[in-house]
Parts: C-alpha cells; sequence; structure tokens
C-alpha cells in the first residue's frame, strides 16, 4: 500500500519594510471610503468647487450630493478677465463670478487668439489684451486674427522693415529707430505725432540725414533681443556692439543684419569685444556686474547662461533638460543603467537655468518616471506618468508591451500563482509575467493596500512524497518546490512586483524585516 | 586768567555746538519723512516717501504667500503660507482654477493694505502743515493700485489746498515703484492655465520666451507643486501653490 505524504511549502511574501498598520487612507481621505460625498462651494481648509465628504463642508456653504461637474454653481468653464484680456479653463462658475470674470461653459469668442503686433516684437493673444499691451507700449493697436499660430505671429514681426524715423521736434530735426508702422505713429511725451519720414534700414546716426543723434560710446541691451547694441546720442539702439568698428562710421550709418556681425554663429559669451550674443547657443545681454566680465566698450556683455559641469559631470546648455535618477541599485550595477528601483527611489529631470542647475522632482513612489531625448545636440527632458497599474492583467508579450497603452515589460519563466492560470489541457504554467518596468514605491508603513498587492506573490505549493515500502519515500509531485532555487525564484518574482519582499532603500541600505516567510509543513523556515 | 576764561568759553561753545550736532542727527533718523533742509514741506514727495516703504512691505508679503495676505487654503513650505491657486482634493483629475483673475486680486490686496496706510500719511501731512500755519483744506480721498509692465502704479487721491501767503493746490499724488510683477503674474496666470488643462505644466517652454525669468518647481509629497517664479535681473519674486493631477501610490 502506498502511503503518500503532503508537504505544503508556501512562501508568503510580504513588503520588506512593513512595520505599522493602520486603518487611515491616503492623501484623499475619502477616496476607498464609504463616507457620502457631496460637490462642496467651499470646504473647511478654503477650496472652492471640491467634491469631498460633507463633514468636509464647511458650515453654511452649498452642498449637494453629486459631482460639481453636474451643478449649476460649481460647473467648470472658460473664466474670461475683461480687464486684462486673458482666460482661464477649468474655472468654476461661481469662482470666476466672485472674482468678476465673464463665465462661460464653451471658449467664448472674445478668447479666440490672434497676432498682435506690438513696434518689432509680438504676442499671440486675444484682441483686448493686444489693445491693453499697446496701450501699455504707447503704440497703436495692431491684431490681425487671420494669423492663427504663435510662429506665423513671430515671422510676421521678424520680416518687418527697420531703420530711421526722422521727424522734427522742438524745432530740431530728431529721429526714432523703429519699424514703417511705428514711424506712422509716433509719440512724444504724452502727444501723438503722425507723419516723420522712415528711411528702410538706416540708422538714426547715419550722417546722410542730418539729424541731431550721433555716436555714443554707450551700449545697452534691446528689448525682445539677444545682443548688445551700441547707443546713439537720442537713445536709439544701433548695431551689434563690435568694438573693432567703433571708428567706421559706415557702421553707424546702415543696419548690419545679426548674421553679418562679429562672431556670429557662436554664442560670444563673456567676449569683451563682440556683443552678438546668441540666446540658442547659451548667451544673451546683461551688465558687467551680472555676467562677471567688463567689455572694452560701454557697460554690458554677453552673459554665458550654459551650466559647467554639472551633477552627471557633462555640460548642458542653457534650457537642456535631463533625467537624474537617485537608485542605489545604478551604483551597484556599477552604474550600467540597470534600475533597480530601490525603495524612496525617485526619477527627477534636471535644468539648466542661466547657469545655474534646477532641480525638478518626477511624481514621488515612482508614479512618474523620466524620459528624456536629444534632438541636434538639444537634451530634453520630461516626468511622464509612470503606466504600471494594468501590467499584470496582460497575458502575452505584445499586450503587456505595447508602448501606447502601458509601460510594463515581459518576464519570461516568472509565474504568478494567483493571477497566472494554469493551462487547463497540458497543466502547463504560463511562460511568463507582465510587470511594471519601474516598480512601483507602495505606502507599505502606514497602509493595508501594499500588503494585498505583495500577497499575490505568495504562494502555496503541494508536494507529492511516495513512501517506500522498505526505506525512505520518493518525490512524485511538484518536486522542484523542494528544491533550494525555488525560495529565491518566488523572492525575486515579488520583488518585482514594487516595493515588496526583500530589498534595499535608496541609499543602498538594506530592510529591517526579511520580507517574506517560508513555511514548510506548518513550520516557519524563514531563516 | 583771561586766557583761562577764553578757553572755556571756547570749550561751551564747542558743547553747544555737539549737542545741536547730535540733535539734528537724532532727527534726520528719528522722522526721516521730515525735510529739515527744506523751509517749505513738499506733499508730493512726503506722501511718496512715507507710502513707497508700505508697498516694498506688502509686496513682500505677497510674493512668499500666492498673492494673498492671509492665505486660506494653502501648501505650507519652509514655513511659509502659499495659496493654492489651483486646486482638486482628489485624484487623477486637473485641478480647479481658485483665482483666475490673479492680476486684479493682487491689485485688490495691495490697495488693501495700503489704504489706511495712506491716510494716516496724509493725516500726518496735513497736521505738519497746520503747525506751520498754513490753512489746510481737504477732500476725500481714494486710492487705485495699477500693476502695469516694470512697475507697480499707486494712484492716491487727496484733494489738498494749503493756503499762507500763496494758496497751492493738490489733485492726485502717484506712487511708483518699479517692479516685473506684471510679467511674473501673467506667467503664473499662464501656468495656471497649463495646470488646469493638462495637470501640469512645463517650465522649460518659459525659457524661450522669457530668458530673464527663473521658475523653479518643487513637487510635495501631499500632491501639491510650489512654483517659485523670480526675475534675474530685478530680483522681483512670486511663489504660489497648485494641486493637480495628482497620483496616488499603489492602486487607489
Amino acid at each position: 500500500m502506498d502511503k503518500k505524504i503532503i508537504l505544503v511549502f508556501a512562501i508568503i511574501l510580504l513588503a520588506s519594510f512593513t512595520t505599522a498598520q493602520q486603518t487611515g487612507t491616503s492623501n484623499n481621505p475619502n477616496v476607498g471610503s464609504q463616507i457620502q460625498t457631496v460637490c462642496c462651494e467651499e470646504t473647511k481648509s478654503g477650496a472652492f468647487c471640491q467634491n469631498v465628504a460633507n463633514t468636509e463642508c464647511k458650515q453654511d456653504s452649498r452642498q449637494v450630493p453629486t459631482s460639481c461637474e453636474s451643478t449649476s454653481y460649481c460647473k467648470a468653464g472658460t473664466c474670461y478677465d475683461s480687464g486684462q484680456g486673458t482666460c482661464l479653463d477649468n474655472t468654476p462658475q461661481l469662482v470666476c463670478n466672485n472674482n468678476n470674470g465673464v463665465w462661460s461653459e464653451e471658449n467664448p469668442p472674445q478668447c479666440s487668439l490672434g497676432c498682435c503686433i506690438l513696434g518689432d516684437q509680438a504676442a499671440f493673444v486675444s484682441l483686448v489684451r493686444c489693445k491693453r499691451l499697446s496701450s501699455y507700449l504707447g503704440l497703436e493697436t495692431n491684431y490681425d486674427n487671420s494669423i492663427t499660430s504663435e510662429l506665423a505671429c513671430i515671422e510676421k514681426v521678424q520680416q518687418q522693415e527697420v531703420g530711421a524715423c526722422v521727424y522734427e521736434f522742438e524745432f530740431e530735426k530728431t529721429c526714432k529707430f523703429g519699424t514703417r508702422a511705428e514711424c506712422n505713429t509716433r509719440t512724444a511725451g504724452n502727444a501723438t505725432l503722425q507723419g516723420g519720414t522712415f528711411y528702410a534700414n538706416k540708422l538714426c546716426s547715419a550722417e546722410e540725414l542730418g539729424t541731431i543723434c550721433a555716436k555714443t560710446r554707450k551700449t545697452t541691451c534691446a528689448e525682445g533681443k539677444d545682443g548688445v547694441y551700441y547707443v546713439d546720442t537720442c537713445g536709439n539702439r544701433a548695431n551689434i556692439y563690435d568694438e573693432s568698428k567703433y571708428d567706421e562710421q559706415i557702421y553707424w550709418n546702415n543696419v548690419i543684419p545679426i548674421e553679418n556681425s562679429c562672431g556670429s554663429g557662436s554664442s560670444n559669451a563673456l567676449s569683451s569685444s563682440c556683443g552678438n550674443c546668441d540666446y540658442l547657443q547659451g548667451s544673451i545681454c546683461r551688465s558687467e556686474k551680472d555676467a562677471g566680465r567688463n567689455a572694452l566698450i560701454g557697460d554690458y556683455v554677453c552673459a554665458d547662461l550654459n551650466c559647467k559641469n554639472t551633477q552627471n559631470g557633462n555640460n548642458y546648455k542653457h534650457g537642456e533638460s535631463w533625467c537624474v535618477y537617485n537608485d542605489a541599485g545604478n551604483a551597484l550595477n556599477n552604474d550600467k543603467k540597470i534600475n533597480e528601483n530601490t525603495v524612496g527611489s525617485r526619477f527627477y529631470k534636471h535644468l539648466c537655468i542661466n547657469g545655474e542647475e534646477v532641480l525638478e522632482q518626477c511624481e514621488d513612489f515612482r508614479a512618474e518616471e523620466c524620459i528624456a531625448t536629444t534632438v541636434n545636440e538639444f537634451s530634453e527632458a520630461a516626468c511622464k506618468v509612470n503606466r504600471w497599474q494594468d501590467c499584470l492583467n496582460q497575458k502575452d508579450k505584445s499586450s503587456c508591451e505595447n508602448e501606447d497603452l502601458r509601460d510594463c515589460v515581459w518576464k519570461e519563466g516568472f509565474y504568478l500563482q494567483s493571477t497566472g492560470a494554469t493551462n487547463q489541457t497540458t497543466g502547463e504554467n504560463p511562460k511568463g509575467t507582465c510587470f511594471a518596468e519601474n516598480k512601483p514605491g507602495f505606502n507599505f508603513w502606514s497602509d493595508t493596500e501594499t500588503e494585498n498587492l505583495c500577497s499575490l506573490a505568495s504562494e502555496t505549493c503541494v508536494v507529492k512524497l511516495e513512501k517506500g515500502l522498505f526505506n525512505g519515500e520518493k518525490c512524485i509531485g511538484n518536486c522542484k518546490c523542494q528544491e533550494d532555487g525555488w525560495a529565491k525564484e518566488k523572492v525575486d518574482t515579488c520583488k518585482m512586483l514594487g516595493d515588496c519582499g526583500p530589498s534595499l532603500n535608496w541609499l543602498g541600505k538594506a530592510g529591517y524585516n526579511k520580507g517574506y516567510k517560508l513555511i514548510v509543513g506548518g513550520e516557519d523556515r524563514t531563516g | 586768567m583771561k586766557r583761562c576764561m577764553d578757553k572755556k568759553g571756547q570749550v561751551t561753545i564747542f558743547v553747544i555746538l555737539a549737542v545741536i550736532v547730535v540733535a539734528v542727527i537724532l532727527i534726520i533718523f528719528t522722522f526721516p519723512q521730515v525735510n529739515v533742509f527744506s523751509s517749505s514741506l513738499n506733499p508730493s514727495s512726503y506722501l511718496i516717501s512715507c507710502i513707497e516703504p508700505e508697498i516694498g512691505k506688502i509686496k513682500e508679503t505677497l510674493s512668499k504667500q500666492g498673492g494673498y495676505i492671509n492665505p486660506t487654503n494653502y501648501a505650507t513650505y519652509q514655513d511659509l503660507k502659499l495659496q493654492y491657486l489651483c486646486y482638486t482634493s482628489e485624484f487623477y483629475i486637473p485641478c480647479n482654477v481658485q483665482q483666475p483673475l490673479l492680476i486684479k486680486h493682487v491689485e485688490g490686496e495691495i490697495k488693501k493694505y495700503i489704504e489706511p496706510r495712506a491716510k494716516k500719511c496724509f493725516e500726518d501731512l496735513k497736521k505738519q502743515y497746520e503747525r506751520k500755519g498754513y490753512e489746510v483744506r481737504s477732500g476725500t480721498t481714494s486710492i487705485n493700485v495699477s500693476i502695469v509692465p516694470d512697475k507697480i502704479l499707486v494712484d492716491f487721491t487727496a484733494p489738498l489746498t494749503i493756503s499762507k501767503e500763496d494758496t497751492q493746490t493738490f489733485q492726485k499724488f502717484v506712487v511708483s515703484v518699479s517692479s516685473n510683477w506684471y510679467t511674473l503674474l501673467n506667467t503664473a496666470v499662464n501656468i495656471l492655465q497649463y495646470e488646469a488643462t493638462y495637470g501640469d505644466s512645463e517650465t522649460s517652454l518659459y525659457i524661450s520666451y522669457y530668458p530673464d525669468i527663473k521658475i523653479e518647481k518643487t513637487r510635495r509629497d501631499d500632491g501639491s507643486t510650489i512654483y517659485e517664479l523670480s526675475d534675474v535681473i530685478t530680483q522681483d519674486k512670486f511663489a504660489f501653490a497648485t494641486r493637480s493631477l495628482v497620483w496616488p501610490q499603489g492602486l487607489t
């Protein structure tokens, strides 16, 4: 008679750091609870139009047991500021009206954008905003609503002719440098004067114009321009500051394009003799004090905005951004960019702004990951949502690694007893499992959800042993569970779920607990 | 004997002069708005010197608190209370704008703070004229604050007529403080638009358009984002908070 002995191998895997268990909830106390949610006009904390628990609502504040979107007073729409001519979407009606804005459900016609020409500058704004900006600058409103993109608007203003506008003022022949349109309407003090004579591509200091404006040894930074410019005695900007051209009268007569000016094509950062700064290359006009360098003529130079020797040892241009991940796993793998997703590790986006390295955190708990790309040697990074939530539901590699829908990776040879369906005909386990590419972090120290998620990796293995007639016993079923590697394999599977199982924190320190339990025949053999 | 008396007299004169000099210095430092070097008081410069420091004070407060004197719904960051200008208490959804007319609101907060102080300055001015023997007549005062490119303007309408030998009439006093708040507040409004529409903002975009503006963005564990906007040239600052498109830890 055969005697079968059944041994139960069970591995119970828990979050490695789980210590305290509370019945509390996460950030939003209403999520996952049974408390009645209402649309509250004003909460106790002073927030307007929030879907919160009725207990959170301020006394005497309106509250309806429905979503704010379904109410008349908290419905979100567009709020129009008739004073500034600006529009803001997703504004509750009540908030807009309380602040004397004009609320509408759909985008009102006043919010449609067009090209506003402001001298040699442009802004892609609404008509009212254009009027307001023009009045601040003392210019006539020049608005074109047929232009429907910001790029086209910028192109339009760049095509404008600039030159000297010569006119008589207080019995003197004077001049103002600007566009042809500006020349037609000029302001002197509070008065608006008509009818200057426009000389395209001429500078006010041109001798042939015979004005009172002459060259000076002064320089300036011009609004909306990158470079350092010479200034004439009337305060007009002349050509790009070039120390070697100061004595050449022709340089004070005609407008010289930037591409034909000194040091064209390079940033000219910290050059004391050339002010042809290029913002895209990381230089812009600044005072000598701000730039930390003196000019040979005038008080302005091209400041260096680029970042040298950043945290990762690389140099970056002004405006460039890149990813940094503070994962201890990186260091442990000799910086081979193998993300261990250690507990507490987080993605960061670093930026180079005005010569300073600035960091922006991506969402904590690896709810966001950082992605970067380099186009024309210019690096750009962004934090993006980590879409790991439905990875475990995917049953094949192609749907698992569909980058349009999720951020998962297919792991061959890994199997979760709790989620994987065993083939009914063959009795075989699935060949692999779909896990998050960047494992999510859990709030394992204070919620109960972590335990539920991590317990997906718990597995019970029933080993069948056949007792021999005269000696010992022989394994006849699930024998692999008795092997040393089985428990390790299961622990590794557990770790792939997130902050589960034995793990290191982002500083490389191991947790206080084992993170799992190995129970054989009712006996704890975790060790 | 006579030489000894002469010396004593000289010492007395020096002591008196020293006391006068010290008294003048004390008056200058104690009452900076009193123009001791001018026989006639200039109402315009008096009011400007009285109101201008108050604008500086309120600007400092508002810049650290999201444009609110008394923040109500705020995030606490480095012991500061930063008003949420866009907020949602929920997960997964973009925030609702909480202050759609930011510039107008900030103008209102400055007015609220400045108005009583400007009135006090005006009353002090009238008292000073009356003490000097002037006949003073005044009308109802009002104040208007506007934030425009490169400055904050405070128009203080305070009809004032002072008469002694001749009569002088004043109607309006304008205090102008250099500030790039107009650009900073408009940038903040633009960030709010992104936060309310997409749930986040891309700070790199602003670097191309506003070379002088630095934006620092800090994410807190409670889902709030702290924005610190500053002008690298003028050193003007404006900080506020948002809470938008928050992702929970785990699946809930």
